[in-house]
Protein backbone atom coordinates (compact mmCIF):
# COMPACT_ATOMS: atom_id res chain seq x y z
CA UNK A 1 0.00 0.00 0.00
CA UNK A 2 1.83 3.61 -1.14
CA UNK A 3 1.89 5.92 1.86
CA UNK A 4 -1.94 6.98 2.45
CA UNK A 5 -1.79 9.54 5.20
CA UNK A 6 1.72 11.81 3.77
CA UNK A 7 -0.14 14.89 2.25
CA UNK A 8 1.86 15.95 -0.31
CA UNK A 9 -0.86 17.93 -1.86
CA UNK A 10 -1.70 19.68 1.89
CA UNK A 11 -0.02 23.46 1.63
CA UNK A 12 0.45 22.95 6.15
CA UNK A 13 4.10 21.37 5.34
CA UNK A 14 5.97 21.74 8.50
CA UNK A 15 7.89 19.40 9.92
CA UNK A 16 9.24 19.26 13.55
CA UNK A 17 10.57 22.62 14.99
CA UNK A 18 14.08 22.88 15.15
CA UNK A 19 15.22 24.30 18.51
CA UNK A 20 15.23 21.43 21.65
CA UNK A 21 13.17 23.78 23.80
CA UNK A 22 10.34 24.37 20.53
CA UNK A 23 10.43 20.76 19.59
CA UNK A 24 10.15 18.97 23.22
CA UNK A 25 8.92 21.63 26.24
CA UNK A 26 6.26 23.76 23.92
CA UNK A 27 5.05 20.63 21.85
CA UNK A 28 1.82 19.88 20.77
CA UNK A 29 2.77 16.79 18.60
CA UNK A 30 1.23 13.71 19.82
CA UNK A 31 4.10 12.00 18.30
CA UNK A 32 6.79 13.88 20.12
CA UNK A 33 4.56 13.90 23.69
CA UNK A 34 4.01 10.22 23.08
CA UNK A 35 7.93 10.25 22.86
CA UNK A 36 8.59 12.06 26.34
CA UNK A 37 6.32 10.01 27.96
CA UNK A 38 7.61 6.41 26.39
CA UNK A 39 11.56 8.25 27.81
CA UNK A 40 9.79 9.60 31.17
CA UNK A 41 8.42 6.04 31.98
CA UNK A 42 12.00 4.51 31.19
CA UNK A 43 13.71 6.96 33.07
CA UNK A 44 11.68 6.07 36.38
CA UNK A 45 11.63 2.01 35.43
CA UNK A 46 15.68 2.56 35.93
CA UNK A 47 14.91 4.68 38.88
CA UNK A 48 11.61 2.15 40.33
CA UNK A 49 13.98 -0.81 38.96
CA UNK A 50 17.46 0.79 41.38
CA UNK A 51 14.78 0.60 44.44
CA UNK A 52 13.93 -2.87 43.58
CA UNK A 53 17.66 -3.85 43.65
CA UNK A 54 18.32 -2.11 46.87
CA UNK A 55 15.85 -4.05 48.44
CA UNK A 56 16.50 -7.31 47.04
CA UNK A 57 20.31 -7.09 48.31
CA UNK A 58 19.13 -6.56 51.87
CA UNK A 59 17.19 -9.40 51.35
CA UNK A 60 19.83 -11.32 50.09
CA UNK A 61 20.52 -13.16 53.48
CA UNK A 62 18.61 -13.08 56.83
CA UNK A 63 19.79 -10.42 59.29
CA UNK A 64 20.36 -6.54 58.50
CA UNK A 65 22.65 -6.00 55.82
CA UNK A 66 22.66 -2.48 54.19
CA UNK A 67 20.36 -0.24 55.72
CA UNK A 68 18.13 0.86 58.43
CA UNK A 69 14.53 -0.46 58.70
CA UNK A 70 12.84 2.47 58.39
CA UNK A 71 14.58 3.49 54.86
CA UNK A 72 13.66 -0.27 53.84
CA UNK A 73 9.83 0.67 54.14
CA UNK A 74 10.91 3.98 52.04
CA UNK A 75 11.95 1.66 49.37
CA UNK A 76 9.22 -0.51 49.55
CA UNK A 77 6.53 2.28 48.85
CA UNK A 78 8.53 4.43 46.88
CA UNK A 79 9.60 1.55 44.64
CA UNK A 80 5.90 1.10 44.38
CA UNK A 81 4.89 4.49 43.90
CA UNK A 82 7.60 5.06 41.02
CA UNK A 83 7.19 1.89 39.09
CA UNK A 84 3.19 1.90 38.89
CA UNK A 85 2.51 6.03 38.93
CA UNK A 86 5.79 6.67 36.99
CA UNK A 87 6.69 4.21 34.67
CA UNK A 88 3.97 1.78 34.20
CA UNK A 89 0.86 4.19 33.38
CA UNK A 90 3.12 6.83 31.82
CA UNK A 91 4.41 4.24 29.51
CA UNK A 92 0.86 3.41 28.58
CA UNK A 93 -0.43 7.08 27.79
CA UNK A 94 2.88 7.29 26.38
CA UNK A 95 2.01 4.22 23.74
CA UNK A 96 -1.88 5.73 23.30
CA UNK A 97 -0.61 9.18 22.86
CA UNK A 98 2.33 7.91 20.01
CA UNK A 99 -0.47 5.36 18.31
CA UNK A 100 -4.00 5.86 19.00
CA UNK A 101 -4.48 9.10 16.48
CA UNK A 102 -2.35 6.81 13.75
CA UNK A 103 -4.68 4.13 14.17
CA UNK A 104 -8.07 5.48 13.75
CA UNK A 105 -6.81 8.45 11.35
CA UNK A 106 -6.48 11.34 13.26
CA UNK A 107 -4.10 14.25 12.69
CA UNK A 108 -3.71 14.32 16.29
CA UNK A 109 -5.10 14.15 19.87
CA UNK A 110 -8.14 16.35 19.98
CA UNK A 111 -6.51 18.82 22.36
CA UNK A 112 -3.10 19.03 21.82
CA UNK A 113 -2.05 21.80 24.16
CA UNK A 114 -3.77 19.89 27.66
CA UNK A 115 -1.81 17.25 26.16
CA UNK A 116 1.35 18.74 26.61
CA UNK A 117 0.12 19.84 29.72
CA UNK A 118 -0.99 16.39 31.45
CA UNK A 119 2.87 15.52 30.68
CA UNK A 120 4.50 18.35 31.73
CA UNK A 121 3.00 17.97 35.14
CA UNK A 122 4.97 14.54 35.76
CA UNK A 123 8.39 15.42 35.88
CA UNK A 124 7.45 18.35 38.65
CA UNK A 125 5.12 15.48 40.69
CA UNK A 126 8.14 12.81 40.80
CA UNK A 127 10.58 15.67 41.63
CA UNK A 128 8.47 16.50 44.33
CA UNK A 129 7.84 12.30 45.66
CA UNK A 130 11.92 11.59 44.75
CA UNK A 131 13.14 15.17 46.81
CA UNK A 132 10.99 13.05 49.75
CA UNK A 133 13.94 11.06 49.72
CA UNK A 134 16.44 13.55 50.99
CA UNK A 135 14.12 15.95 53.54
CA UNK A 136 14.75 15.19 57.04
CA UNK A 137 11.84 12.88 58.10
CA UNK A 138 12.59 10.73 55.04
CA UNK A 139 9.98 9.85 52.13
CA UNK A 140 6.46 7.83 53.05
CA UNK A 141 7.50 4.33 53.98
CA UNK A 142 3.78 3.14 55.04
CA UNK A 143 3.82 1.40 51.53
CA UNK A 144 1.78 2.71 48.51
CA UNK A 145 -1.48 1.83 50.14
CA UNK A 146 -0.80 4.53 52.12
CA UNK A 147 -3.23 3.00 55.52
CA UNK A 148 -3.53 5.04 58.32
CA UNK A 149 -2.06 5.39 61.09
CA UNK A 150 1.41 4.26 59.73
CA UNK A 151 1.03 6.58 56.73
CA UNK A 152 0.25 9.13 58.75
CA UNK A 153 3.54 9.25 60.81
CA UNK A 154 5.66 10.38 57.67
CA UNK A 155 6.96 13.69 58.07
CA UNK A 156 6.92 13.53 53.90
CA UNK A 157 2.87 13.12 53.95
CA UNK A 158 1.97 16.50 52.64
CA UNK A 159 4.66 16.59 49.96
CA UNK A 160 3.52 12.91 48.95
CA UNK A 161 -0.36 13.88 48.73
CA UNK A 162 0.42 16.94 46.92
CA UNK A 163 2.32 15.00 44.40
CA UNK A 164 -0.42 11.99 44.01
CA UNK A 165 -2.65 15.29 43.63
CA UNK A 166 -0.72 16.47 40.15
CA UNK A 167 0.02 12.93 39.03
CA UNK A 168 -3.92 12.20 39.55
CA UNK A 169 -5.05 16.23 37.59
CA UNK A 170 -2.54 14.80 34.69
CA UNK A 171 -3.99 11.41 34.33
CA UNK A 172 -7.38 12.73 34.49
CA UNK A 173 -6.69 15.03 31.41
CA UNK A 174 -4.62 12.53 29.54
CA UNK A 175 -7.80 10.09 29.97
CA UNK A 176 -10.49 13.43 28.71
CA UNK A 177 -7.72 13.56 26.02
CA UNK A 178 -7.86 10.07 24.85
CA UNK A 179 -11.77 10.01 24.99
CA UNK A 180 -12.44 13.25 23.14
CA UNK A 181 -9.80 11.75 20.46
CA UNK A 182 -11.05 8.31 20.19
CA UNK A 183 -14.45 9.96 19.61
CA UNK A 184 -14.46 12.37 18.17
CA UNK A 185 -11.01 12.34 15.32
CA UNK A 186 -11.58 8.83 14.02
CA UNK A 187 -11.67 9.24 10.13
CA UNK A 188 -15.00 8.66 9.14
CA UNK A 189 -15.50 5.48 7.92
CA UNK A 190 -13.45 4.12 11.15
CA UNK A 191 -16.66 2.86 13.10
CA UNK A 192 -16.09 1.88 16.65
CA UNK A 193 -15.84 -1.44 16.29
CA UNK A 194 -13.48 -1.61 12.94
CA UNK A 195 -11.28 0.41 15.81
CA UNK A 196 -7.71 -2.02 16.76
CA UNK A 197 -7.93 -3.76 20.08
CA UNK A 198 -5.99 -1.06 21.82
CA UNK A 199 -7.76 1.57 21.14
CA UNK A 200 -10.71 0.24 22.56
CA UNK A 201 -8.68 -1.28 25.51
CA UNK A 202 -7.34 2.60 26.06
CA UNK A 203 -10.86 3.94 25.59
CA UNK A 204 -12.24 1.92 28.19
CA UNK A 205 -9.21 2.18 30.60
CA UNK A 206 -9.55 6.40 30.10
CA UNK A 207 -13.13 5.46 31.42
CA UNK A 208 -11.93 4.18 34.56
CA UNK A 209 -9.54 6.76 34.99
CA UNK A 210 -12.33 9.42 35.05
CA UNK A 211 -14.18 7.41 37.26
CA UNK A 212 -11.63 6.20 40.12
CA UNK A 213 -8.39 9.05 40.19
CA UNK A 214 -10.89 11.75 41.99
CA UNK A 215 -11.55 8.86 44.82
CA UNK A 216 -7.29 8.81 45.24
CA UNK A 217 -7.45 12.54 45.27
CA UNK A 218 -10.52 12.55 48.32
CA UNK A 219 -8.91 9.90 50.30
CA UNK A 220 -5.62 10.97 50.42
CA UNK A 221 -6.66 14.79 50.98
CA UNK A 222 -8.86 13.07 54.14
CA UNK A 223 -5.40 12.17 55.59
CA UNK A 224 -4.00 15.46 55.00
CA UNK A 225 -6.34 16.37 56.54
CA UNK A 226 -6.46 14.29 59.52
CA UNK A 227 -2.67 14.69 59.53
CA UNK A 228 -2.45 18.69 59.78
CA UNK A 229 -6.00 19.76 60.05
CA UNK A 230 -7.09 17.71 63.33
CA UNK A 231 -9.71 15.81 61.35
CA UNK A 232 -10.56 12.23 62.70
CA UNK A 233 -11.67 10.41 59.72
CA UNK A 234 -9.31 8.03 60.30
CA UNK A 235 -8.72 7.46 64.51
CA UNK A 236 -10.71 5.58 65.89
CA UNK A 237 -9.50 7.56 69.09
CA UNK A 238 -11.78 10.56 67.37
CA UNK A 239 -14.77 8.65 65.93
CA UNK A 240 -13.68 7.97 62.61
CA UNK A 241 -12.39 4.03 61.28
CA UNK A 242 -8.98 3.16 59.86
CA UNK A 243 -10.78 0.69 57.83
CA UNK A 244 -13.17 3.51 55.56
CA UNK A 245 -9.80 4.72 54.21
CA UNK A 246 -9.09 0.99 53.08
CA UNK A 247 -12.63 0.79 51.82
CA UNK A 248 -12.05 4.22 50.19
CA UNK A 249 -8.51 3.34 48.85
CA UNK A 250 -9.32 0.03 47.20
CA UNK A 251 -12.12 1.45 45.54
CA UNK A 252 -9.72 3.40 43.38
CA UNK A 253 -6.77 0.62 43.71
CA UNK A 254 -8.59 -2.52 41.94
CA UNK A 255 -9.68 -0.48 39.04
CA UNK A 256 -6.40 1.15 39.34
CA UNK A 257 -5.19 -2.70 38.74
CA UNK A 258 -7.15 -2.95 35.55
CA UNK A 259 -5.87 0.65 34.16
CA UNK A 260 -2.41 -0.84 34.11
CA UNK A 261 -3.39 -4.14 32.33
CA UNK A 262 -6.53 -3.15 29.74
CA UNK A 263 -3.36 -1.39 27.91
CA UNK A 264 -1.60 -4.38 28.06
CA UNK A 265 -4.48 -6.97 26.40
CA UNK A 266 -4.92 -4.23 23.80
CA UNK A 267 -0.85 -4.57 22.57
CA UNK A 268 -1.07 -8.00 22.89
CA UNK A 269 -4.49 -8.13 20.54
CA UNK A 270 -2.36 -6.43 18.05
CA UNK A 271 1.29 -8.01 18.26
CA UNK A 272 -0.40 -11.83 18.12
CA UNK A 273 -2.73 -11.27 15.07
CA UNK A 274 0.33 -9.60 13.06
CA UNK A 275 2.92 -12.68 13.92
CA UNK A 276 0.14 -15.41 13.65
CA UNK A 277 -0.48 -13.72 10.18
CA UNK A 278 -4.28 -14.16 11.15
CA UNK A 279 -6.81 -11.70 12.11
CA UNK A 280 -7.73 -11.46 16.13
CA UNK A 281 -10.16 -14.55 16.84
CA UNK A 282 -13.71 -12.99 18.31
CA UNK A 283 -13.30 -9.31 18.00
CA UNK A 284 -16.17 -8.58 19.81
CA UNK A 285 -15.53 -10.69 22.37
CA UNK A 286 -12.41 -9.08 22.85
CA UNK A 287 -13.93 -5.77 23.31
CA UNK A 288 -16.69 -6.94 25.48
CA UNK A 289 -14.47 -9.00 27.74
CA UNK A 290 -12.36 -5.64 27.93
CA UNK A 291 -15.57 -3.96 28.82
CA UNK A 292 -16.85 -6.71 31.28
CA UNK A 293 -13.43 -6.81 33.21
CA UNK A 294 -13.53 -2.90 33.46
CA UNK A 295 -17.41 -2.94 35.23
CA UNK A 296 -16.28 -5.73 37.39
CA UNK A 297 -13.21 -3.64 38.60
CA UNK A 298 -15.57 -1.54 40.90
CA UNK A 299 -17.41 -4.55 42.54
CA UNK A 300 -14.45 -6.24 44.13
CA UNK A 301 -12.36 -4.28 45.98
CA UNK A 302 -12.90 -4.96 49.25
CA UNK A 303 -11.11 -9.30 48.19
CA UNK A 304 -8.03 -6.88 49.16
CA UNK A 305 -9.17 -6.81 52.58
CA UNK A 306 -10.72 -9.92 53.71
CA UNK A 307 -8.47 -9.71 56.61
CA UNK A 308 -10.00 -6.60 58.40
CA UNK A 309 -12.92 -8.48 59.62
CA UNK A 310 -15.52 -8.14 57.45
CA UNK A 311 -19.41 -9.24 57.52
CA UNK A 312 -19.40 -12.56 55.80
CA UNK A 313 -21.88 -11.81 53.29
CA UNK A 314 -19.41 -9.33 52.41
CA UNK A 315 -16.59 -12.04 52.07
CA UNK A 316 -18.53 -14.42 49.67
CA UNK A 317 -19.76 -11.23 48.06
CA UNK A 318 -16.97 -10.19 46.99
CA UNK A 319 -14.98 -13.68 46.55
CA UNK A 320 -17.85 -14.93 43.91
CA UNK A 321 -17.77 -10.69 41.88
CA UNK A 322 -13.63 -11.63 41.85
CA UNK A 323 -13.70 -15.07 40.52
CA UNK A 324 -16.15 -13.90 37.97
CA UNK A 325 -13.68 -12.08 36.32
CA UNK A 326 -11.87 -15.03 35.48
CA UNK A 327 -14.57 -15.61 33.07
CA UNK A 328 -14.02 -12.88 30.41
CA UNK A 329 -10.50 -13.14 31.19
CA UNK A 330 -10.37 -16.77 30.07
CA UNK A 331 -12.13 -15.55 26.79
CA UNK A 332 -9.33 -13.41 26.12
CA UNK A 333 -6.74 -15.82 26.78
CA UNK A 334 -8.37 -18.46 24.86
CA UNK A 335 -8.66 -15.95 22.30
CA UNK A 336 -4.85 -15.04 22.05
CA UNK A 337 -3.86 -19.11 21.60
CA UNK A 338 -7.11 -19.41 19.45
CA UNK A 339 -5.44 -16.69 17.25
CA UNK A 340 -2.13 -18.26 17.04
CA UNK A 341 -4.08 -21.70 16.32
CA UNK A 342 -3.26 -22.90 12.64
CA UNK A 343 -1.40 -19.31 12.24
CA UNK A 344 1.88 -19.16 10.06
CA UNK A 345 3.70 -18.16 12.94
CA UNK A 346 6.96 -16.45 13.51
CA UNK A 347 8.72 -15.75 16.31
CA UNK A 348 9.96 -12.06 16.24
CA UNK A 349 11.08 -10.51 19.73
CA UNK A 350 7.89 -8.53 20.12
CA UNK A 351 5.77 -11.47 19.60
CA UNK A 352 8.34 -13.79 22.43
CA UNK A 353 7.25 -11.47 24.59
CA UNK A 354 3.71 -11.60 23.83
CA UNK A 355 3.64 -15.34 24.12
CA UNK A 356 5.32 -14.81 27.77
CA UNK A 357 2.92 -12.34 28.39
CA UNK A 358 0.14 -15.08 27.67
CA UNK A 359 1.46 -17.70 29.68
CA UNK A 360 2.94 -15.53 32.56
CA UNK A 361 0.38 -13.45 33.00
CA UNK A 362 -1.87 -16.05 33.12
CA UNK A 363 -0.45 -17.73 36.64
CA UNK A 364 -0.60 -14.37 38.12
CA UNK A 365 -4.06 -14.58 37.15
CA UNK A 366 -4.45 -18.24 38.71
CA UNK A 367 -2.70 -16.95 41.76
CA UNK A 368 -5.50 -13.86 41.69
CA UNK A 369 -8.00 -16.69 41.85
CA UNK A 370 -6.26 -18.48 44.95
CA UNK A 371 -6.15 -14.95 46.66
CA UNK A 372 -9.89 -14.54 46.02
CA UNK A 373 -10.76 -17.45 47.67
CA UNK A 374 -12.10 -16.38 51.34
CA UNK A 375 -10.30 -19.24 53.35
CA UNK A 376 -7.22 -19.16 51.09
CA UNK A 377 -6.54 -15.77 51.84
CA UNK A 378 -6.87 -15.59 55.37
CA UNK A 379 -2.83 -17.64 55.19
CA UNK A 380 -1.95 -16.08 51.85
CA UNK A 381 -2.70 -12.44 53.57
CA UNK A 382 -0.07 -9.65 53.43
CA UNK A 383 2.46 -12.57 52.54
CA UNK A 384 5.03 -12.59 49.74
CA UNK A 385 2.84 -14.84 47.63
CA UNK A 386 1.02 -11.47 47.21
CA UNK A 387 4.22 -10.23 46.39
CA UNK A 388 4.88 -13.04 43.87
CA UNK A 389 0.78 -12.69 42.46
CA UNK A 390 0.84 -8.77 41.64
CA UNK A 391 4.86 -8.96 40.24
CA UNK A 392 3.50 -11.38 37.80
CA UNK A 393 0.56 -9.68 36.81
CA UNK A 394 2.54 -5.90 37.02
CA UNK A 395 5.89 -7.11 35.13
CA UNK A 396 5.00 -10.17 33.24
CA UNK A 397 1.78 -8.55 32.01
CA UNK A 398 2.20 -4.95 31.87
CA UNK A 399 5.83 -4.34 31.70
CA UNK A 400 6.33 -7.37 29.08
CA UNK A 401 3.43 -5.73 27.33
CA UNK A 402 5.19 -2.41 27.26
CA UNK A 403 8.64 -3.56 26.09
CA UNK A 404 6.48 -5.73 23.45
CA UNK A 405 5.06 -2.92 22.26
CA UNK A 406 8.28 -1.48 21.97
CA UNK A 407 9.71 -3.76 20.14
CA UNK A 408 7.12 -3.88 17.60
CA UNK A 409 6.64 0.21 17.28
CA UNK A 410 10.27 1.31 17.44
CA UNK A 411 10.94 0.65 13.95
CA UNK A 412 7.68 2.84 13.07
CA UNK A 413 8.78 5.80 15.15
CA UNK A 414 12.48 5.84 14.14
CA UNK A 415 12.64 3.95 10.95
CA UNK A 416 14.93 1.71 11.72
CA UNK A 417 15.05 -1.89 12.72
CA UNK A 418 16.42 -2.74 16.22
CA UNK A 419 19.00 -5.85 16.16
CA UNK A 420 16.51 -8.97 16.83
CA UNK A 421 19.44 -11.02 17.89
CA UNK A 422 19.85 -8.95 20.72
CA UNK A 423 16.58 -7.86 21.44
CA UNK A 424 16.05 -12.30 21.65
CA UNK A 425 18.91 -11.76 24.08
CA UNK A 426 17.08 -8.95 26.33
CA UNK A 427 13.97 -11.98 26.25
CA UNK A 428 15.12 -14.92 26.85
CA UNK A 429 17.11 -13.05 29.90
CA UNK A 430 14.41 -11.58 30.97
CA UNK A 431 11.99 -14.28 30.83
CA UNK A 432 14.39 -16.37 32.78
CA UNK A 433 15.21 -14.54 35.22
CA UNK A 434 11.71 -12.30 36.23
CA UNK A 435 10.84 -16.45 37.26
CA UNK A 436 13.80 -16.96 39.10
CA UNK A 437 13.54 -13.68 40.35
CA UNK A 438 9.17 -14.00 41.57
CA UNK A 439 8.49 -17.93 41.76
CA UNK A 440 10.12 -18.54 44.61
CA UNK A 441 8.23 -15.73 46.08
CA UNK A 442 5.17 -18.03 45.69
CA UNK A 443 6.93 -20.28 48.11
CA UNK A 444 8.09 -18.02 50.39
CA UNK A 445 4.73 -16.68 50.86
CA UNK A 446 2.75 -20.26 51.36
CA UNK A 447 5.33 -20.72 54.27
CA UNK A 448 4.44 -17.91 55.60
CA UNK A 449 7.02 -14.67 55.17
CA UNK A 450 5.46 -11.56 55.46
CA UNK A 451 5.93 -8.97 52.97
CA UNK A 452 7.39 -5.23 53.44
CA UNK A 453 10.10 -6.79 56.25
CA UNK A 454 13.82 -5.94 55.80
CA UNK A 455 14.62 -9.16 57.74
CA UNK A 456 13.12 -12.57 57.85
CA UNK A 457 13.96 -16.08 59.49
CA UNK A 458 16.43 -18.23 58.30
CA UNK A 459 14.05 -20.76 57.76
CA UNK A 460 13.43 -18.20 54.20
CA UNK A 461 16.74 -17.81 53.56
CA UNK A 462 17.47 -19.84 50.42
CA UNK A 463 14.00 -19.29 48.05
CA UNK A 464 14.94 -15.43 49.11
CA UNK A 465 18.60 -16.03 48.11
CA UNK A 466 17.30 -17.80 44.14
CA UNK A 467 15.16 -14.91 44.47
CA UNK A 468 17.41 -12.29 44.65
CA UNK A 469 20.01 -13.80 42.03
CA UNK A 470 16.99 -13.68 39.88
CA UNK A 471 16.47 -9.79 40.52
CA UNK A 472 20.06 -8.71 40.13
CA UNK A 473 20.17 -10.84 36.71
CA UNK A 474 16.56 -10.07 35.76
CA UNK A 475 17.39 -6.29 36.19
CA UNK A 476 20.99 -6.28 34.27
CA UNK A 477 18.94 -7.77 32.10
CA UNK A 478 16.98 -4.82 30.77
CA UNK A 479 20.44 -2.49 30.49
CA UNK A 480 20.82 -4.79 27.05
CA UNK A 481 16.70 -3.70 26.72
CA UNK A 482 18.54 0.08 27.09
CA UNK A 483 21.50 -1.24 24.82
CA UNK A 484 18.86 -1.96 22.10
CA UNK A 485 16.79 1.30 22.28
CA UNK A 486 19.65 3.49 22.13
CA UNK A 487 20.81 1.32 18.89
CA UNK A 488 17.23 0.75 17.21
CA UNK A 489 16.78 4.52 17.22
CA UNK A 490 20.37 6.69 16.61
CA UNK A 491 22.49 3.69 15.87
CA UNK A 492 20.78 0.76 13.17
CA UNK A 493 21.80 0.91 9.43
CA UNK A 494 18.71 -1.51 9.08
CA UNK A 495 16.41 1.32 7.73
CA UNK A 496 12.45 0.14 8.67
CA UNK A 497 10.07 -0.44 6.08
CA UNK A 498 6.54 0.87 6.05
CA UNK A 499 4.98 -1.62 6.57
CA UNK A 500 7.67 -2.97 8.75
CA UNK A 501 6.27 -6.46 9.74
CA UNK A 502 4.76 -9.09 7.30
CA UNK A 503 1.56 -9.47 8.52
CA UNK A 504 0.77 -6.33 9.62
CA UNK A 505 -2.16 -4.58 9.51
CA UNK A 506 -4.16 -1.33 10.36
CA UNK A 507 -3.69 2.12 9.92
CA UNK A 508 -0.51 3.10 11.29
CA UNK A 509 1.23 0.83 8.79
CA UNK A 510 0.47 3.02 5.74
CA UNK A 511 2.22 5.45 6.93
CA UNK A 512 5.81 5.83 6.48
CA UNK A 513 8.66 5.02 8.71
CA UNK A 514 9.04 6.93 10.55
CA UNK A 515 6.24 8.43 10.56
CA UNK A 516 6.36 11.97 9.49
CA UNK A 517 5.72 14.30 11.97
CA UNK A 518 2.01 15.20 10.68
CA UNK A 519 -0.34 12.18 9.67
CA UNK A 520 -3.48 11.94 8.50
CA UNK A 521 -4.03 15.69 7.96
CA UNK A 522 -6.00 14.33 5.30
CA UNK A 523 -8.55 11.74 6.59
CA UNK A 524 -7.52 8.22 4.99
CA UNK A 525 -10.36 6.02 3.17
CA UNK A 526 -11.03 3.02 5.62
CA UNK A 527 -10.86 -0.36 3.71
CA UNK A 528 -11.96 -2.85 5.64
CA UNK A 529 -9.02 -6.02 4.23
CA UNK A 530 -7.06 -3.50 5.81
CA UNK A 531 -7.67 -3.78 9.55
CA UNK A 532 -6.02 -6.24 11.75
CA UNK A 533 -9.35 -7.72 12.83
CA UNK A 534 -10.66 -8.53 9.46
CA UNK A 535 -14.19 -8.18 8.20
CA UNK A 536 -15.89 -7.82 11.87
CA UNK A 537 -19.27 -7.84 10.17
CA UNK A 538 -19.31 -10.88 8.09
CA UNK B 1 -5.68 -1.12 -12.77
CA UNK B 2 -6.77 1.82 -10.75
CA UNK B 3 -5.03 2.28 -7.40
CA UNK B 4 -7.89 2.43 -4.59
CA UNK B 5 -9.03 5.99 -3.24
CA UNK B 6 -6.02 6.50 -0.29
CA UNK B 7 -7.64 10.37 1.03
CA UNK B 8 -11.06 11.49 1.61
CA UNK B 9 -12.04 14.82 0.92
CA UNK B 10 -12.52 17.09 3.80
CA UNK B 11 -15.15 19.85 3.95
CA UNK B 12 -15.54 22.54 6.70
CA UNK B 13 -18.79 21.13 7.65
CA UNK B 14 -16.47 18.18 8.61
CA UNK B 15 -14.06 19.89 10.58
CA UNK B 16 -16.81 22.32 12.66
CA UNK B 17 -18.14 18.55 13.32
CA UNK B 18 -15.26 17.40 14.70
CA UNK B 19 -14.85 20.68 16.90
CA UNK B 20 -18.49 20.61 18.10
CA UNK B 21 -18.17 16.67 19.09
CA UNK B 22 -14.79 17.16 20.91
CA UNK B 23 -16.20 20.45 23.12
CA UNK B 24 -19.17 18.50 23.93
CA UNK B 25 -17.47 15.24 24.82
CA UNK B 26 -14.87 17.39 26.74
CA UNK B 27 -17.89 19.36 28.61
CA UNK B 28 -19.56 15.83 29.60
CA UNK B 29 -16.67 14.38 31.30
CA UNK B 30 -15.18 17.25 33.11
CA UNK B 31 -18.75 17.91 34.24
CA UNK B 32 -18.68 14.06 35.50
CA UNK B 33 -14.73 14.84 36.79
CA UNK B 34 -15.86 17.80 38.73
CA UNK B 35 -19.21 16.24 40.21
CA UNK B 36 -17.04 13.43 41.45
CA UNK B 37 -14.71 15.60 42.85
CA UNK B 38 -17.46 17.96 44.69
CA UNK B 39 -19.25 15.08 45.90
CA UNK B 40 -15.91 13.96 47.08
CA UNK B 41 -15.13 16.89 48.79
CA UNK B 42 -18.69 17.83 50.10
CA UNK B 43 -18.47 14.11 51.62
CA UNK B 44 -15.36 14.93 53.34
CA UNK B 45 -16.72 17.83 54.85
CA UNK B 46 -19.99 16.57 55.81
CA UNK B 47 -18.38 13.48 58.11
CA UNK B 48 -15.71 15.82 59.50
Amino acid sequence: MSHAATHDQHDDHHGAPKSFFQRWCMSTNHKDIGTLYLVFALVMFFIGGSFAMLIRAELFTPGMQLMQPYFFNQLTTMHALVMIFGAIMPAFVGLGNWMIPLMVGAPDMALPRMNNLSFWILPFAFTLLLSTLFMAGGGPAGGWTMYPPLSLQSDSLAYVVFAIHLMGISSIMGAINIIATILNMRAPGMDLLKMPVFVWSWLITAFLLIAVMPVLAGAVTMLLTDKYFGTNFFNPGGGGDPVLFQHIFWFFGHPEVYIMILPAFGIISEIIPTFARKPIFGYKAMVFAIASIAFLSFIVWAHHMFAVGLPMGAEIFFMYATMLIAVPTGVKVFNWVSTMWGGSMTFETPMLFAIAFVILFTIGGFSGLMLALVPADFQYHDTYFVVAHFHYVLVTGALFAIIAATYYWLPKWSGRMYSEFWGKVHFWNSVIWVNVLFFPQHFLGLAGMPRRIPDYNVAFANFNMISSIGGFLFGASQLIFLGVLIHGVWFSKKKATDRVWEGAKGLEWTVPSPAPHHTFEVPPVIHDDELAHGHVND
Amino acid sequence: MAQPKMQQAVTDQFDADRRKGVRRTVTILVVIVAAFFLVSFVQIMLMK
